[in-house]
């Protein structure tokens, strides 16, 4: 554990300097063109997760291939520098970079064109020749430039202002933090009650089926790894939401070690209630268990490696809980999460034993604690006497004082 | 096949995907322009383009990149 | 995969990846090498009267052997034969019709002329000068319709071989140029100026379409720029525009309008202003000295000529064209 934990932190130390010293190369001087397209706004540094800078006015300028890299014109991203207003219009524009051909777009990059942009509102529709001008021959790039400004400046105004503008955003900001709040209040309190009490057991079953269906289904945002990237990019997301599930999950860290895993993760719950089901378990002897659980870390290292140098959080991800309740994946995701749902029929927790780097995460920061010998039925299929980064403190086998 | 190597197998694979995954993250972009952009304009080329009976005249007027 | 390759004929300058179609929809990268699509395989062909070219001052009276392939190198919004100019060479019927074969047609159908048109001649450039050479040694004349997006070296090597060209100036200003028609102004200027040099006969046409290009002083700002560097002799066509393609909520020009581009053209010195796809007097060709009437049109349809050995029957004056 301890080499674990050496290995862990070297990675990150390593690849957060290099990484450092490998960006700065290609950057654009952000800074120049937000006095072009706002003279008079004083901008803080960059910050946020998606990055942006904020004013004391309330207007917000971003790097909308922050927000947005993955929308993409005839030949990659065009990257655009906007400002929008607290009101959700937009008040300057830049076109930083793009790979476009060139005698198709040079009408895309004049003022004359962009102006057209100022004024509107996010919540219009952009849609090519109606409430934005073609261009001739340009087509395909045009619509991408739409794209990027419509996506990237609700992205940031709903992060930034808590703006709600897309049409399947459900439920108000307050009630989503809130009901993230009241669910882990919950698992916090039965954690402890049923380190007395074993009759309360049943609570965690509760727990974790709201789990599937609020933090899963209705929020969408389980802990991720990504979350941690974040923080250590020092690119923090200003919705509550966000800081309610970092804070809840650090907390809970401290004074119950893998709580989240055991109580809270929605793909926790329904590997584990999965793998309830009554079918023979695979019979895998302890030291080839113990030998695949060490996968996560590596594969911790290897994402920290990735995300650290190139500063993109989205290329160190794999976690089939970000695909299942975004929504959002390739074949080859959506192939993961399917296997590692099957795969919870013959071993436990699949998934969380042997892949997730939350898992790892969460369990190099486990503190010792006594009181957890495992016993037969484990839901992490642990051996007698674990490594307690192995545990998720379902209470099961707790035997602890009171 | 017993136990141990179906649950070798298994973990194998998922690996091999995650490692899979992973590397689309990361070159998928510039995979997909590159080889997938020339898949696609070769096959429209000797599905559509070719059967067509179009001519393949040398042109004039244009130079070599790179 | 081959070598990227950059296509240097039109001034879009598309630079092409292995099996990659340029904007023109007719040039392919084929593992390093450019290549043209449509050499010999028109998707139009069809005798015409010259004057539907229009060439008002050119071989009055006779008959063009018109042939065009799918392709253009802009993409105009109002384009009136967008069927054929933004479609795909694939997708179009196209015939087999290499260059000796074109001008034997010509011969055949007792063509004067060939003309190279309906599209962007540009597009099929190596079927077009290879066609050219040809005709010329059998004494026919080589005319096009351009919009005269095409960069100056293909264009003066092509002026050796070409008789005349029509010209679309599709407006004055690079706003349009842009927006409507995907291109810019400027290599279309230059591209006049090439061809002047070069001894071509010049035509030009401007299609007037209200809202868009119909402002008076710019078509008088266009004709001061013709008659000081192409000078006052060079034809003008104000076309009128009627609703096509994907501009097709725009109303009809007004008659009014297009009498005063005529009159603003006249102003600023040309001296030979025409009013297309309408029915008036401004068909007609008024000698600039004496002001009569030398051809009276009727469409496409010359009724009546008064020029001989090209001068003005009443007057004697030379009058500017190619008149055998």
């Amino acid at each position: 554990m301890r080499r674990i934990r050496i290995l862990l932190f070297s990675t990150v130390i390593i690849a957060l300097s290099l990484g450092y010293f490998l960006q700065p190369g290609k950057k654009i001087d952000e800074k120049k063109y937000l006095g072009e397209i706002a003279p008079d706004i004083n901008f803080s540094e960059k910050k946020g997760s998606p990055a942006h800078y904020l004013s004391d006015s309330g207007v917000v300028a971003f790097n909308t291939y922050d927000v947005t890299p993955s929308i993409t014109g005839y030949a990659g991203p065009i990257k655009l520098l906007l400002s929008i207003s607290d009101k959700g219009v937009i008040t300057g524009i830049k076109i930083l970079e793009h790979k476009e051909t060139k005698n198709y777009v040079h009408y895309m990059e004049r003022p004359e064109y962009l102006g057209r942009f100022l004024g509107k509102s996010i919540k219009d529709k952009f849609e090519i020749d109606r409430d934005v001008d073609g261009i001739s021959r340009a087509t395909v790039s045009v619509e991408a430039l739409a794209k990027t400004i419509r996506e990237s400046s609700r992205i940031t105004a709903s992060n930034v202002y808590g703006m709600d503008v897309s049409s399947e955003g459900a439920g108000r900001f307050e009630v989503k933090w809130i009901s993230y709040l009241l669910i882990f209040s919950f698992s916090l309190v039965f954690y402890f009650l049923t380190r007395r009490s074993k009759r309360l057991l049943r609570a965690r079953d509760w727990g974790l089926a709201a789990g599937i269906l609020i933090t899963g289904i209705y929020l969408s945002s389980p802990f991720s790894i990504l979350h941690v990237f974040n923080l250590i990019l020092l690119r923090p997301s200003s919705s509550i939401l966000w800081l309610v599930i970092i804070c809840t999950t650090f907390i809970s860290l401290i004074v119950a070690g893998r709580l989240y895993c055991g109580w809270l993760c929605p793909f926790g719950a329904i590997s584990e209630f999965i793998g309830r089901l009554p079918v023979r378990k695979w019979s895998v002897p302890v030291e080839t268990d113990d030998r695949w659980r060490n996968l996560k870390y590596i594969l911790l290292a290897v994402i920290i490696a990735i995300v650290l140098l190139s500063r993109r959080p989205d290329y160190g991800n794999y976690e089939t809980y970000v695909t299942l309740f975004s929504f959002h994946g390739n074949y080859l995701t959506w192939l993961l999460v399917a296997i590692t749902l099957i795969a919870n029929l013959k071993i436990e927790r699949f998934w969380c034993r042997y892949l997730c780097p939350v898992a790892a995460f969460t369990g190099i920061l486990s503190r010792k604690a006594k009181g957890y010998p495992s016993r037969h039925d484990c839901p992490m299929g642990n051996k007698p006497m674990p490594m307690i980064s192995e545990c998720i403190r379902c209470n099961r086998c707790y035997k602890g004082r009171g | 096949m017993t136990d141990i190597r179906k649950f070798r197998l298994l973990a194998i694979l998922t690996t091999i995907l995650v490692v899979l995954i992973l590397s689309y993250n990361i070159f998928g972009e510039y995979f997909m322009a590159e080889i997938g952009g020339y898949l696609q304009r070769r096959i429209y080329y000797e599905r559509t383009i070719s059967k067509k009976g179009l001519s393949l005249h040398k042109g004039m007027y244009w130079k070599e990149k790179e | 995969m081959g070598k990227k390759v950059q296509c240097d004929l039109c001034p879009t300058e598309c630079v092409l990846e292995d099996y990659q179609v340029g904007g023109c929809r007719v040039r392919i990268n084929k593992g390093g090498t450019l290549y043209s699509l449509v050499y010999g395989k028109p998707c139009a062909v069809a005798v015409d009267p010259i004057e539907k070219k229009p060439f008002f001052h050119f071989l009055p009276a006779t008959t063009a052997f018109s042939i065009a392939t799918a392709g253009c190198v802009l993409g105009c919004k109002f384009c009136q034969n967008w069927q054929i100019s933004q479609a795909d060479p694939e997708d179009t019927d196209n015939l087999d019709l290499p260059p000796d074969d074109v001008v034997r047609q010509a011969i055949f159908y007792n063509c004067r002329t060939i003309t190279y048109t309906y599209t962007e001649p540009t597009v099929f450039y190596e079927y077009m000068y290879d066609t050219a050479k040809i005709a010329r040694r059998f004494n026919i004349k080589n005319t096009m319709h351009t919009c005269g997006y095409i960069n100056e070296k293909p264009l003066r090597e092509l002026s050796k071989f070409m008789d005349a060209a029509d010209v679309d100036l599709k407006a004055f200003t690079e706003d349009f140029y842009s927006r409507i028609c995907g291109g810019r102004l400027k290599p279309v200027l230059d591209a006049l100026v090439v061809l002047r040099e070069e001894g071509v006969w010049l035509e030009i046409t401007n299609l007037i379409i209200s809202t868009l290009n119909d402002d008076i002083k710019k078509i008088r700002e266009m004709c001061s720029w013709i008659v000081k560097n192409l000078g006052p002799d060079v034809p003008i066509h104000f076309s009128r525009f009627f609703p096509n393609y994907k501009l097709k909520d725009l109303p009809p020009t007004p008659m009014e309008t297009m009498k005063n581009a005529r009159s603003a053209a006249m102003d600023a010195g040309m001296r030979y202003v025409y009013l297309g796809n309408m029915r008036s007097e401004a068909e007609n060709t008024y000698c600039h000295r004496c002001k009569n009437l030398i051809i009276e049109r009727h469409g496409y349809f010359v009724k009546q000529n008064n020029i001989s050995n090209g001068r003005c029957r009443f007057c004697n004056t030379s009058i500017p064209g190619v008149w055998s």
